[in-house]
C-alpha cells in the first residue's frame, strides 16, 4: 500500500468542528484515486494531509496517523516528504513561484532546492515539459501562460522531481473544458505510467471514466470507498452534493424502466453505444 | 506586465560579466562620485560610464532612462542654487530682480554632475544585469534562500498586484463606487479596495508558500542552480582590488576630512 489512512480525525487551528473525523483509507501503489464530495467535504484537508501540509504547515489537532509511502508524515518534514509526495492545487496562478524568469526556470526551481546536478535538472526540465506539452514555451515567462499552461506547469515542476505519488486538488477546477481535458489527458499518461495519484475532482465524467477507486466524502467523513460503478451508481450521491454525469443519469432511468439490466457504463461512448443497441430492441 | 527593471538583452562582454563584479564596480562609481573632491573626476567617471555602455551596446537606453529619471531634479539644482546659493558674491547676469550667481552655479554642476554620474551607473547596472542573476549569486555567496527569494519574488508580484488593484477598482466602480471627486470621497472609495486586495493577497501567498514548500524550499542542501554565471579568478581578483581600492579611497577621503575639520 502506498497511502495508508488510520482513523485520522483532523481540526484546523480555532475551529470547533473537525475537518476530517475518523477517515481510514488505504490507496494501493499505481491507483488512480478520485475523491469527490460537496465544498467543504475535506477533500482539500484530505489531500494536505498526504502531503503533509496537515498538520506541519497549518498546525491544529492531529489524531490517528498517515503513511506514505512507509513513512510516518507526522515524523518528516515537508521538504523531506517532497521527493515522496508532490501536489498541484487549484488556483494555476498561485502555484507559480513568482521568483523566476521562465517557465524552464520555474520547473528548475524545485530541483535546485533538492540540490540536484545540473545535467541530470536540465535532462529531467526537458523531459518534463515534453510530457505536459509547453517544451516550445520553455522561455516564456510563467506569468504570461494561461491558465491551463500555468496549472500544466504546476504540474511539470512537481512531476520535474519524480515523486512516486501525485495529489491534484481540484486541479481542474479553475479551467475551461479545453484546459481541463489537457490535465486529464496528462494524468491518465501518469497512471499509465505506474504513478500513484489521488485526485479531487468535481467533473464526474472524468472520474467515471479514468478513475481505478473513488472515495466519496460528505462533511469530513468517508461515505463510501470503490470502483467507480459502486460509487458513482449509489442512490444517496445527490445527497452527498454530488451529481452523476448526464449520461449516467439517463441509463439509470433505462434500468429502472427495465431496458437495460447490464453495467452501468462509464463512458459517454460506452453509454451511446448501449442506446443505441436498446433502441435497437 | 510591465517588468520592474529596465534590463535589456544583448550580447555584450560586460552583459557577460559576473553580476557581483558588475555591482562592486557600480559601489566605486557611487563612492568616489559622492565624495570626490575634484569636478574633473566626477565628470571622468560619467565618462567612463558612458564607455562602458557603449560597450555594453546600452548607449540610447542609458540616456533615455537618465534624462526620464534626472532631468527635472537637474534643472531644479541648477535654477535653486544658481539663483540663492548662500554667500554669493559673483553675480554672472542680473535680470530685474533675479541674480545667477558664479559660485551658484559651480556649485550646481559640480552637484548636479555627481547626481548624473550616481544615476547613469546605477542605470546602466541595471541594463546589463538581471535581477535574478544577481541575487542569485548573491544566494550562492551566503546570502539566505529565504531572503533571496522574497526580494525576487516582490520584484515579480508588484506589476501582479497593480494589476489585481486595478481589476478590483474596475469592478467596485462597475457597481456604482464613486471614485472621483474630492480629497475625501476619493479616500473613502479607497477603503473598498484595500480590503479584497489584502485579503486576496494573503489567500494567494498562502497557497504559493504550500507551493515552494512542496518544491523543497525547507530543504537544508545546498542549491544549486541550473543556470551557470560565468565567473573566474581575474573577476574575483578584480572584485577584491576595489573592494581594497575603496576601502582606501574612503579612509583617505575621512583622514582629509577629519583634519580638515581639527584646522
Amino acid at each position: 500500500m502506498d497511502i495508508v489512512i488510520d482513523s485520522l480525525t483532523y481540526t484546523y487551528p480555532g475551529q470547533a468542528a473537525p475537518a476530517l473525523k475518523d477517515v481510514s483509507l488505504e490507496i494501493g501503489a499505481g491507483e488512480l484515486c478520485c475523491l469527490i464530495g460537496a465544498n467543504g467535504a475535506g477533500k482539500s484537508t484530505l489531500c494536505c494531509a498526504i502531503a503533509g501540509f496537515v498538520p506541519h504547515f497549518y498546525k491544529g489537532e492531529m489524531y490517528g496517523s498517515v503513511v506514505v509511502g512507509g513513512v510516518d508524515t507526522v515524523q518528516r518534514s515537508i521538504g523531506d516528504l517532497a521527493r515522496r509526495v508532490g501536489i498541484v492545487f487549484q488556483n494555476p496562478f498561485d502555484q507559480i513561484t513568482g521568483a523566476t524568469l521562465t517557465v524552464f526556470a520555474e520547473v528548475a526551481f524545485g530541483l535546485e532546492n533538492l540540490g540536484t546536478p545540473r545535467d541530470e535538472t536540465r535532462r529531467r526540465i526537458e523531459d518534463v515539459l515534453r510530457k505536459v506539452g509547453l517544451w516550445e514555451l520553455r522561455d516564456r515567462s510563467p506569468l504570461e501562460l494561461s491558465g491551463g499552461q500555468q496549472q500544466r506547469l504546476a504540474i511539470a515542476s512537481v512531476l520535474a522531481m519524480d515523486p512516486p505519488i501525485i495529489v491534484l486538488d481540484e486541479a481542474t477546477s479553475q479551467l475551461d473544458p479545453a484546459g481541463t481535458r489537457d490535465i486529464w489527458r496528462i494524468i491518465a499518461r501518469l497512471h499509465a505510467a505506474g504513478k500513484t495519484l489521488l485526485v479531487a475532482e468535481h467533473k464526474m465524467e472524468y472520474v467515471a471514466r479514468h478513475a481505478s477507486k473513488v472515495v466519496l466524502l460528505q462533511g469530513g467523513k468517508v461515505i463510501a470507498c470503490g470502483s467507480p460503478r459502486e460509487v458513482l451508481g449509489r442512490d444517496d450521491l445527490a445527497r452527498c452534493g454530488v451529481r452523476r454525469p448526464p449520461f449516467m443519469e439517463i441509463m439509470r432511468g433505462l434500468t429502472q424502466r427495465g431496458l437495460w439490466q447490464g453495467p452501468m457504463p462509464l463512458t459517454l461512448e460506452d453509454a451511446a453505444a448501449v442506446l443505441k443497441e436498446v433502441a435497437r430492441r | 506586465m510591465k517588468p520592474l527593471t529596465p534590463y535589456v538583452h544583448r550580447n555584450s562582454p560586460i552583459h557577460r560579466l559576473n553580476p557581483l563584479t558588475k555591482g562592486a564596480f557600480f559601489l566605486c562609481v557611487v563612492i568616489v562620485a559622492f565624495t570626490a573632491p575634484f569636478l574633473w573626476v566626477v565628470l571622468s567617471l560619467l565618462g567612463a560610464v558612458v564607455i562602458v555602455a557603449a560597450a555594453a551596446k546600452v548607449t540610447r537606453n542609458l540616456i533615455a532612462l537618465v534624462l526620464k529619471s534626472a532631468f527635472l531634479i537637474v534643472v531644479l539644482i541648477f535654477i535653486v542654487q544658481g539663483l540663492f546659493y548662500p554667500g554669493s558674491k559673483a553675480a554672472l547676469w542680473t535680470i530685474g530682480p533675479v541674480t545667477v550667481w558664479r559660485e551658484g552655479l559651480r556649485f550646481a554642476s559640480f552637484t548636479a554632475s555627481r547626481l548624473l554620474a550616481i544615476i547613469a551607473a546605477t542605470v546602466l547596472f541595471m541594463l546589463t544585469t538581471r535581477a535574478e542573476d544577481l541575487v542569485s549569486e548573491m544566494m550562492a555567496h551566503g546570502l539566505s534562500r529565504k531572503l533571496g527569494y522574497v526580494v525576487l519574488m516582490s520584484m515579480q508580484i508588484m506589476p501582479q498586484m497593480q494589476a489585481r488593484a486595478a481589476a478590483i477598482l474596475d469592478a467596485q466602480r462597475s457597481r456604482g463606487l464613486e471614485t472621483e471627486g474630492g480629497l475625501m470621497k476619493r479616500f473613502r472609495a479607497y477603503v473598498p479596495i484595500i480590503g479584497p486586495l489584502v485579503v486576496g493577497s494573503i489567500i494567494s501567498l498562502e497557497t504559493r508558500s504550500l507551493a515552494i514548500e512542496a518544491r523543497g524550499f525547507s530543504s537544508s542542501t545546498r542549491r544549486v542552480r541550473v543556470e551557470e554565471i560565468h565567473d573566474s579568478r581575474g573577476e574575483q581578483m578584480a572584485r577584491w582590488a576595489a573592494a581594497a581600492a575603496m576601502a582606501s579611497f574612503v579612509v583617505w577621503r575621512l583622514v582629509s576630512w577629519i583634519s580638515s575639520l581639527i584646522r
